[in-house]
């Protein structure tokens, strides 16, 4: 047992921030081993389970020493779970066993492509899922490159009920440079890139959000992001743990279904921090209607986040205007921005200020790289504030072409320095180098995370403002999207028609929804057949780009070979192509 | 009667391909795969919450699967909503 009989809630608070996140659990399931971690909530918003410190304490451990009698320390181990309370226990039992997690999106009924280059790529040689689904797993993989796996049926692991943390189990001295999971939600398709996270990147960035926003142990959340995905599995899992908060989760589908089950669940538990991508909170405007929202009071709602798309001040003005009636109050909102290279947080907050937006001249923008104010107010491209950068971090504005700092109010490439930047992506030298290795001629000695985020730091107001993308990548949804993959399934959606190439861009649409489109080239053979074949073609298209990536394609355009934009060396120039399109200048055949 | 429920369920799944997906309602064909729409993930377990609220039925989001085309579809979802309007009464 620990060598105190107690330790005072600033104490502990303290500790929690620092430990790994094992760490912490073990402390927090010592302190106060009955109270309620999670509460997970089904499909109708009911209690369908919940875990208590103790509990997860005990399951994840349960796993580590299952774990621990076979394989390696440092072996990779993949996390094949639907949402629910299962994951976390076996995510845990990986860090207290010293392997290395590798979460990832359950593959689709048709594809497991995507899940075997990952796992081929991380190298992994064990994977865990659930009793109720590894049947289908082993079978999914049966084919494949990844057949060998060494299963575990995670839920099958028994743990002890009488085993209690000891002082050891914090882990107070670990190194904060030992590898605890790969995040793999970088990358194409066909490159696939594993974030490497440390414990020690882990226990930075929780301990940044908690400090930034000032939570604590009764900052209760609500929360219903996937798992494998860095804000749902960071902020959705593991801040609890740290804060010593109760959470309570849902599947991402029975938010998308109804998302006023979320609303009533944030209302119900009293929950003070919640959010999501800028979508989120458009589902709910759109799919608001008072009646199911009888009785609900948000006036408890503090921090409602808003990161991992471009946010949008029209969506939180209607998000607003429609659940204010609820008490929901406009100083909750708070967009943020992050992503995976940086374990998940850069900046947001203060909390509870006015939201700020900035309008800006495109065309000085676009021209000079600079903030100013249009000539008339509805030439303007309004901005959203992403909130003021962690004080544990640095985020300096860089010139991509010259490598030199821009001032405050100027444009440039985002670049992070910090502790909670990761330090690699898995066996990755070239791309490692390229995008976490990034240097200042003014900070000698110190390296940059280069996001590829376009942006700008507030000179008042010390915000960081995030105006696009450096590169192509899509951003729908809250998932970054790589043209190439979705190009890729253009190209092989139908066997009798093959175009040559396409480009694939979006577009924000006139309600500031992306809009994806495809322009696809049609050589002499493909044009003939047009006039006949360019529906099918065109659902063949759709269909592909839907099973494939989720999401759906905007405009089908066909284009003459002399029409579609390339490199000398035959790269298709996705900007270029953008830039013709929007401005009304790409010729388009009529089929 | 039912004829007349289902066909109101048809129109509405039409809208949504139509206003969600950005297809011509011309070309909506109800015997075609909703697949062929560019129907995703996300976007079908999006229409059977649209669906659940207009004809106050509770949906599984597995439907859109095992009835993929407008007119299987709406004819389900039509049988769970009646059976459910039975069962309030």
């Amino acid at each position: 047992m620990f060598a105190k009989t107690e330790m005072s809630a600033a104490e502990t608070f303290s500790a929690a921030g620092r430990l790994p996140v094992h760490g912490a659990l073990a402390l927090r399931a010592w302190a106060h081993p009955a109270k309620r971690l999670f509460t997970f909530l089904d499909d109708e918003g009911e209690e369908s389970g919940h875990l208590s410190y103790l509990d997860l304490w005990r399951h994840a451990r349960a796993i580590g020493r299952a774990l621990s009698a076979r394989g390696e320390a440092g072996e990779r181990v993949m996390l094949f779970f639907p949402p629910g309370l299962d994951f976390i226990a076996a995510f845990l039992g990986c860090l207290m066993s010293g392997r290395i997690a590798v979460p990832i999106n359950l593959p689709t009924r048709r594809r497991a492509d995507r899940c075997v280059k990952i796992i081929l790529d991380s190298g992994a040689t064990a994977a865990m899922a659930p009793s109720s689904l590894i049947g289908d797993m082993i079978a999914t993989f049966a084919e494949t490159e990844a057949a060998d796996l060494n299963w575990i049926e995670s839920t099958a692991v028994a743990a002890d009920p009488r085993e209690i943390p000891e002082t050891a189990d914090a882990q107070f001295d670990f190194d904060p440079n030992g590898l605890a999971f790969l995040q793999y939600t970088s990358g194409s398709t066909s490159s696939p890139k594993g974030v490497m996270v440390s414990h020690g990147n882990i226990s930075t960035n929780l301990r940044m959000m908690r400090d930034s926003w000032a939570l604590d142990h009764e900052s209760d959340m609500v929360f219903w992001q996937p798992h494998h995905h860095d804000m749902g599995l960071i902020l959705g899992q593991l801040l609890p743990i740290v804060l010593g908060n109760h959470s309570v989760l849902m599947a991402p589908n029975t938010f998308v279904r109804q998302p006023s089950l979320w609303l009533r669940a944030i209302s119900r538990y009293r929950a003070k921090l919640a959010g999501g991508p800028n979508f989120a909170y458009d589902l709910a405007v759109e799919r608001y209607a008072p009646e199911k929202l009888q009785g609900v009071d948000l006036s408890c709602w503090d921090i409602a986040l808003n990161g991992a798309d471009m946010v949008r001040a029209t969506t939180l003005e209607r998000f607003h205007a429609l659940h204010h009636a609820h008490g929901f109050r406009a100083e909750s909102f708070l967009p943020c921005f992050g992503l995976a290279e940086a374990t998940l947080y850069v900046s947001g907050g203060p909390r509870q200020r006015k939201t700020r937006v900035v309008t800006a001249d495109p065309a000085i923008l676009e021209q000079e790289g600079r903030v100013a104010p249009p000539a008339t107010p509805a030439e303007g491209r309004q901005f959203v504030g992403c909130g003021e950068p962690s004080w544990e971090v640095e985020v300096a504005i860089v010139d991509p072409e010259t490598g030199r700092r821009r001032g405050p109010d100027e444009t440039g490439e985002v670049w992070i320095s910090g502790k909670s930047v990761a330090s690699g992506y898995w066996r990755n030298e070239a791309a490692t180098s390229r995008s976490l290795r990034a240097r200042l001629d003014d900070a000698p000695g110190k390296t940059f995370l280069r996001t590829g985020d376009l942006g700008f730091l507030g000179g008042q107001d010390k915000q960081l403002y995030i105006c696009g993308r450096l590169k192509d990548l899509i951003i729908c949804d809250g998932r970054n999207l790589h043209p190439e993959d979705i190009e890729y399934s253009i190209v092989e959606a139908s066997d009798a028609l093959k175009p040559q190439s396409c480009a694939v861009f979006a577009h924000d649409d006139a309600n500031e929804k992306p809009c994806i489109v495809a322009a696809i080239e049609v050589d002499r053979d493909l044009k003939r057949r047009l006039a006949a074949e360019a529906k099918p073609l065109q659902a063949a298209i759709r269909a592909a780009v839907a099973n494939d990536h989720g999401v759906t394609l905007g405009r089908i355009l066909f284009v003459l070979p002399s029409n579609m934009r390339k490199t000398t060396s035959g790269k298709i120039q996705r900007g270029v192509m953008r830039r013709l399109y929007l401005d009304g200048e790409l010729e388009v055949l009529q089929p | 009667m039912s004829g007349l429920k289902s066909a109101l369920i048809e129109q509405r799944i039409v809208q949504f391909i139509h206003t969600e997906l950005h297809v011509d309602v011309d070309d909506i064909d109800p015997d075609v795969y909703l697949g062929d729409f560019g129907l995703g993930s996300v976007a079908a377990v999006k229409l059977i919450g649209i669906l659940e609220d207009a004809f106050s039925a509770r949906l599984s989001p597995t439907l859109v699967f095992e009835h993929p085309t407008i007119a299987a579809l709406s004819k389900v979802v039509e049988e769970i909503a009646s059976r459910a309007a039975a069962q309030r009464r």
